[in-house]
């Protein structure tokens, strides 16, 4: 006991470990706040293109969107299904979007990352309940207008 | 063996404070998303989750060793995740789907705990730290949780049984190191439990056992050491000796029964992204700096330059680790497309995703080497002063290191905690939790159907809802069937038997003796275009709008 005694009571190693202490609790604080910002409906109505990632296909879905501040969404592109015109509602807890299209339901969310959230939408469009083999790759879809426009 | 300076104990205790420290700030971030991910669910989706509960079930009601999907059918799936549940169920009280839910964020805990003890083990407490935050929040990317080998918050068995993986490590050095009896015994024990958590980390941990026997074995003959090599064969066959009686629960009933494998498909399932035709998909989802890394590190180790203390066995068990996993998934692979495309049926050991998954643990550990490894040549260029006395063990060069590691976990968090494994998975189980005629169908399945009942279903409701009652049918889904029945013959027959709702059939009477048919259910849409199952079935049990269970 007095060999770990010593250890922990050390003078420097002391203050190394409340260091190391706090800047844990600080790190982990910014990380929850980065991963989790509380993100209003309005600040998702706009128009979006879809980004192009290397390697991943992403055929089936719309080559632009559009959540519009009075409720509208509107998908557009080559594949089937579209262009979509319905209706969508943003589910904040979840961070999804519903609409009361089966297809595109739940296909719509918001994903964090280290330069902020990031609209993706799930590429399979084979419904969840259908799907154990959880296709669930996503591709991200860039603001090209303000929030609110 | 000389005792160490107190000065050098003192700091070894600072720095395994730390790294401790460093594994609870880890595990906290790990947890905090896994818990909003099962957030107000009393059921996962996940099919898995379905048919554990369906053993979870039976074990409850008094019916251990029986397969709770077919009538007669035997114990086929490994039980401990099942026991772990059953206990859970039956102290609290809860239903068997809500415990299995609400279990995983803090039984699969076990993984990152037992992960980082392997790493402080065979690398010490500081490159710990550095392969735990790989295997926490780097290695995983967008992929699901039961392809790479991480932290997850399903209970699912390819995510628990990892655990007992990494403990088998330690104990296998331990044996081969001690060349005594106990110790072989206590890792033969270890394999025979981690076998009754899943096959697939067992078969890797017999097989480093096979092979570093072989080696050793080997080397001592090669040196006229005739002890050496009796005592390493020993090592391996009390082992092994310990392997097969700890694994007895669900090996005597394996072996009791028919082990001819008549259903394959379970066997033949392949991750899409691991299929030639996923390439791009798998190239997207690894072409990575967490690879890179890793890349890195097994140029490291190979170089033998990363060691500061460990095993003697540490290298060689770090890459018959990684060998054993990519051989093992190219086998499975290749045993898969050789049925699948040209009617060649290979022995199968498991889907050949299991092996994927051990070798992304192992890929973990060396990138979380090359990380250390390249921190220190970076300090060690710098030239400033005391940089050409630097010692990896210093306390405040250990703490700087650490920030840099929490810094990363925080830059990288953002995207960990909304990963596709948390979100979609979460956002499938509330679509799932909605679906409330499924519920109610399950719930009254399960009351109104005796054990000895068995039910004629549509093949999609042999998933949901009645994997999950722990009640017999005719076929259920063919992966989550049991591989030693024949499966398409079931098929066949209850595609026969709902023919025979539909028009008179000759076979019908005598399929309905064979299976033991006792119960039909089917959606009202469909019984409408069944005028026949009210002769069969004339009994009414149950009815929603998308359900209808009817009794003879």
């Amino acid at each position: 006991m007095t060999g770990l005694h010593h250890t922990f009571k050390a003078p420097p190693f002391k203050w190394l470990l409340i260091g190391l202490v706090l800047a844990l609790a600080i790190s982990g604080a910014g990380a929850i706040r980065l991963a989790w910002p509380v993100v209003p409906r309005q600040a998702l109505v706009g128009s979006y293109h879809r980004a192009s990632p290397f390697l991943l296909p992403v055929g089936g879905t719309p080559a632009t969107l559009a959540l519009g501040a009075d409720g509208t969404l509107l998908l557009e592109g080559d594949a089937p299904g579209l262009p979509f015109h319905g209706t969508w509602t943003w589910d904040t807890q979840e961070r999804i979007v519903r609409t009361d299209n089966p297809l595109w339901d739940r296909r719509i969310r918001l994903r964090s990352t280290i330069t902020g959230p990031r609209l993706s939408m799930r590429i399979c469009g084979t419904p969840f309940s259908k799907d154990d083999e959880e296709r669930d790759e996503e591709v991200d879809y860039i603001k090209t207008t303000p929030s609110g426009d | 063996m000389a005792p160490l300076p107190l000065e050098q104990r003192q700091a070894r205790r600072q720095l395994a404070a730390m790294a401790v420290l460093m594994l609870l700030y880890m595990l906290v971030l790990a947890l905090i998303p896994a818990l909003r991910a099962v957030a107000g669910l009393e059921r996962g989706s996940t099919i898995d989750l379905h048919r554990d509960e369906a053993f979870v079930r039976a074990l409850l009601e008094g019916h251990y060793g029986e397969d709770p999907a077919y009538l007669g059918g035997g114990m086929w799936y490994t039980p401990l995740i099942t026991w772990l549940e059953a206990a859970v169920a039956w102290l609290t009280g809860l239903p068997a789907s809500q415990v299995i839910v609400q279990l995983g964020p803090f039984a699969n805990l076990l993984a990152p705990i037992s992960f980082f003890t392997m790493c402080w083990y065979f690398v010490g407490p500081v490159r710990a730290v550095a392969c735990t935050a790989i295997f926490l929040f780097f290695s995983i990317g967008q992929e699901p949780g039961w392809v790479v080998a991480t932290y997850s918050h399903r209970l699912i068995p390819v995510s628990f049984s990892q655990s007992f993986f990494y403990l088998d490590l330690i104990l296998i050095d331990h044996a081969f190191r001690r060349q005594r009896p106990v110790p072989a015994l206590l890792a033969g024990s270890l394999m025979g439990i981690t076998f009754l958590a899943h096959a697939g980390p067992a078969i890797i941990a017999v097989l480093l056992v096979a092979v570093l026997t072989m080696w050793e074995v080997s080397s001592a003959l090669l040196r006229q050491d005739r002890k050496a090599a009796w005592s390493n064969a020993r090592t391996a066959l009390l082992a092994a000796a310990a392997f097969i009686v700890a694994s007895l629960p669900l090996t005597w009933h394996l072996l009791t029964g028919n082990l001819h494998v008549a259903n394959r498909a379970g066997f033949l399932f392949t991750y899409y992204a691991l299929s030639l035709h996923g390439i791009n998909v798998f190239l997207y989802h690894n072409l990575a700096l967490v690879n890179l890394l890793a890349a890195a590190g097994i140029m490291a180790v190979w170089h033998n330059r990363a060691w500061a203390g460990g095993s003697p066995y540490t290298r060689k068990l770090l890459f018959a680790w990684a060998a054993l996993a990519m051989l093992l998934f190219a086998y499975s692979y290749l045993a898969s497309l050789l049925q699948t495309h040209y009617g060649i049926s290979l022995p199968l050991l498991l889907p050949s995703f299991h092996f994927y998954f051990y070798t992304s643990a192992v890929l973990s550990v060396f990138a979380g080497l090359a990380v250390v490894e390249i921190l220190k040549w970076t300090w060690t260029r710098r030239g400033s002063p005391g940089a050409n006395g630097y010692r990896s063990e210093q306390p405040g060069l250990v703490f700087v290191f650490f920030l840099l590691v929490a810094a990363a976990c925080t830059a990288r968090y953002p995207s960990y905690a909304t990963r596709r494994d948390i979100a979609i998975v979460r956002n499938r189980d509330l679509a799932f939790k909605s679906d409330t005629a499924g519920s109610q169908a399950e719930q009254a399945i399960h009351r109104l159907v005796p054990w000895n009942g068995v039910v004629l279903c549509e093949p999609e409701f042999s998933a949901w809802p009645m994997l999950a009652t722990a009640r017999h049918v005719v076929a259920t889904e063919s992966t989550m069937g049991n591989p030693y029945l024949d499966h398409a013959q079931r098929e066949r027959d209850n595609a026969e038997l709902l023919q025979g709702m539909a028009r008179s059939l000759p076979g019908t009477a005598g399929l309905m003796g064979k299976y033991g048919v006792t119960h039909l259910l089917v959606s009202p849409q469909e019984l409408a275009r069944m005028p026949k199952a009210v002769h069969w079935f004339p009994v009414r049990l149950f009815q929603n709008q998308q359900y209808v269970l009817l009794a003879r």
